[in-house]
């Protein structure tokens, strides 16, 4: 489970011994984790408009989309986020010229971090993104 | 040479060395390696040159569970199943013999290593090229590759494809020995023991004209298949009552087929132009073909718990060349018009099919029994019950998604999954590739095995079994070509002995 510190805050809300017990426990049985990068907000933002743009890869996306979303749900935040995030833990891996997008997505399946929608065997990273294009209308 | 078992007078007694009964590829490989050495061989084949409707009405029985046409599909003549099988050969991996503690009642009684030398005789038995199977040796003649998938998770090998025909091959060979005796029309109706005594000292043998005789020997091989084998074993209670090798009720158990799923789990290709020739067959100048396939890695299969699982890719002539996304393709829209192509390259989205086969996992509840009803030679006829397990149906799934996740990470493409309900449709097609293992399986103790490593029966001193009944698991590669080393390997053996 991955949460952001907004998210984190909410769920523990603002004892200090909740929060003291879990900076003892190491922060493990929750992950910690920043909000993602503003380039790899501004890339998953393209990415969108592009796919958007393209009827039939936005029709196509979409009937994933919806799949997923009833499976998994998922706010337009969330998903932004979750595949912001995965953008960014390639970054350090990649070449600037890099499609991120594609090098998450890559990511995802060399760490067996796939879903099943519609029958298809996919990335985390790809499912989430047609939920994203989904949501988008 | 050949005898016609029909013209031998009623209550005859042949007296020979070693008895073989049955000549398929395993009855038939044990006769190569005996022909012309100093001791006489009678083989027993209860069909002619050429199949025939009153000899394959033998075979009928009745079948519950799955695989109706299963008890059919095999051939009494010289020569056996061989006679009209695909040619499909492959090795098990190092992995099947291994004991998996995911797998109920797995694990050979020996390695891998120890079977290779018979493996690569096996080789020149089946005429098929060097004992070989992985991509690095085999290029393909117009420079196709295999498919760039992480070797971890799925490894491209391939098979070795000679389907040859031992019987019109390796008759000749059998007229022309000196020590080898086949009579044809010569079905064997029973092994008679003594209940004082540890040996099988003779089989009758009948014929569908009426006559029978007997066989002495002081080796017996039953080498009749993977039903035969232990329902000959059933009948034969001379002994006990309750059939040789069958103390501790395992004669017949354990029944394994290859599962078979065959045009499920298509995928799409990210590129334009994917080459799949390295997995189509392509023309070898020894032998017939190679084809390449691909198999689970070992690793993978260890860590996720997996049993044997392995597919051959193709691209379906009518469909092959169509963006999914069209909409031309309505009749097959429900599959694919919701797919995302957003990870993909391009729009030229191909779809391709695949076909996997995969290891059983050894069932006591799978299993040869005897009916009531008899032959026309009296003998009871056999009844296969065919059980598949959770855990199997499961495994097949599971190495769909291994294999999807490898072509994902490769940028491939993405595999659409059969549905996870074990009450969906495909799980109902799931069909055998007439490959008949595990009923007189091989362990070295008697409670869970009909025979030990040098594949003799259990508690019984001369009596032998070759073929894939032995097997005590099946991975998930054609059984032919380990047929055919476990019987170089035993006549080696029994070699051995007859000095």
């Amino acid at each position: 489970m991955t949460l952001s510190r907004r998210e984190l805050a909410r769920l523990l809300g603002r004892s200090a011994a909740v929060w003291a017990a879990w900076w003892a426990h190491g922060c493990t049985s929750i992950g910690w984790r920043d909000a993602p990068s503003v380039s790899a907000q501004q890339a998953v933002d393209e990415r969108l408009d592009r796919t958007l743009a393209d009827p039939a890869t936005r029709e196509s996306s979409k009937a994933l989309g919806r799949a997923y979303l009833e499976s998994y749900g998922g706010s337009r935040d969330e998903l932004r986020r979750e595949i912001a995030w995965a953008m960014d833990r390639v970054a350090t891996r990649t070449k600037p010229s890099d499609d991120l997008f594609r090098r998450a997505v890559h990511a995802d399946f060399a760490e067996g971090e796939m879903v099943e929608t519609s029958g298809w065997l996919l990335s985390h990273t790809e499912a989430r993104f047609s939920a994203l294009v989904a949501l988008a209308e | 040479m050949f005898i016609d078992g029909r013209s031998v007078p009623e209550g005859h007694l042949v007296d020979t060395d070693i008895c073989i009964i049955g000549t398929g590829p395993a009855g038939i490989t044990l006769g190569l390696e005996f022909a012309d050495l100093p001791f006489n061989v009678c083989l027993l084949e209860s069909g002619d040159f050429e199949p025939r409707p009153e000899i394959s009405e033998l075979n009928k029985g009745p079948t519950t569970g799955r695989h109706g046409e299963a008890l059919d599909c095999r051939e009494r003549c010289f020569g056996g199943t061989s006679n009209h099988w695909t040619g499909w050969c492959r090795p098990l991996d190092a992995i099947d013999f291994d004991q998996r503690s995911w797998v109920p009642h797995s694990g050979w009684p020996f390695a891998k290593d120890h079977l290779e030398p018979y493996y690569s005789r096996a080789h020149e038995v089946l005429g098929i090229g060097p004992p070989r199977f992985d991509a690095e040796f085999w290029k393909h003649p117009e420079g196709a590759q295999p498919l760039p998938l992480s070797p971890d998770l799925v490894r491209t090998e391939v098979y070795q494809i000679e389907a040859r025909r031992f019987g019109p091959v390796y008759r000749q060979r059998f007229e022309r020995a000196s020590n080898l005796s086949v009579y044809l029309h010569s079905s064997v109706v029973e092994l008679h023991g003594r209940p004082d005594s540890t040996r099988v000292f003779d089989v009758t043998a009948k014929t569908l004209e009426g006559n029978s005789f007997r066989v002495r020997a002081p080796f017996f091989i039953l080498a009749a298949g993977g039903i035969e084998n232990p329902r000959l074993l059933l009948v034969s209670r001379s002994r006990t009552n309750v059939g040789l090798g069958n103390e501790h009720d395992i004669v017949g158990r354990c029944f394994m087929e290859h599962p078979h799923v065959n045009d499920i789990g298509f995928w799409v290709a990210a590129q334009s132009s994917i080459d799949l020739s390295y997995y189509r067959p392509w023309d070898e100048q020894e032998f017939r073909a190679v084809m390449g396939m691909l198999v689970l890695g070992r690793e993978v299969a260890i860590r996720e718990r997996r049993l044997g699982f392995s597919a051959t890719l193709y691209s379906r002539p009518d469909e092959g060349v169509r963006n999914p996304l069209s909409p031309s393709v309505q009749r097959s829209a429900a599959d694919v018009e919701d797919l995302d192509t957003s990870g993909l390259d391009g729009s030229d989205v191909r779809e391709y099919r695949c076909y996997c086969r995969t290891e059983q996992t050894p069932n006591l509840n799978s299993r040869i029994l005897l009916t009531d009803d008899r032959d026309a030679l009296g003998l009871p006829r056999a009844r296969l019950h065919w059980e598949l397990t959770e855990q199997d149906v499961l495994n097949i799934r599971e190495g769909l998604r291994i294999l999807g996740r490898a072509l994902g990470e490769a940028g491939v493409g993405r595999l659409r999954m059969p549905a996870d309900d074990l009450d969906a449709g495909w799980v109902g097609d799931i069909a055998g590739g007439c490959h008949h293992m595990g009923t007189t399986r091989m362990s070295m103790d008697p409670a869970w095995g009909v025979v030990d490593a040098n594949c003799k029966v259990h508690g019984v001193g001369n009596l032998y079994v070759a073929g894939s009944s032995v097997f005590p698991t099946c991975g998930s590669a054609n059984p032919t070509l380990t047929i055919v080393a476990l019987a170089v390997r035993l006549a080696d053996h029994i070699k051995e002995r007859m000095r």
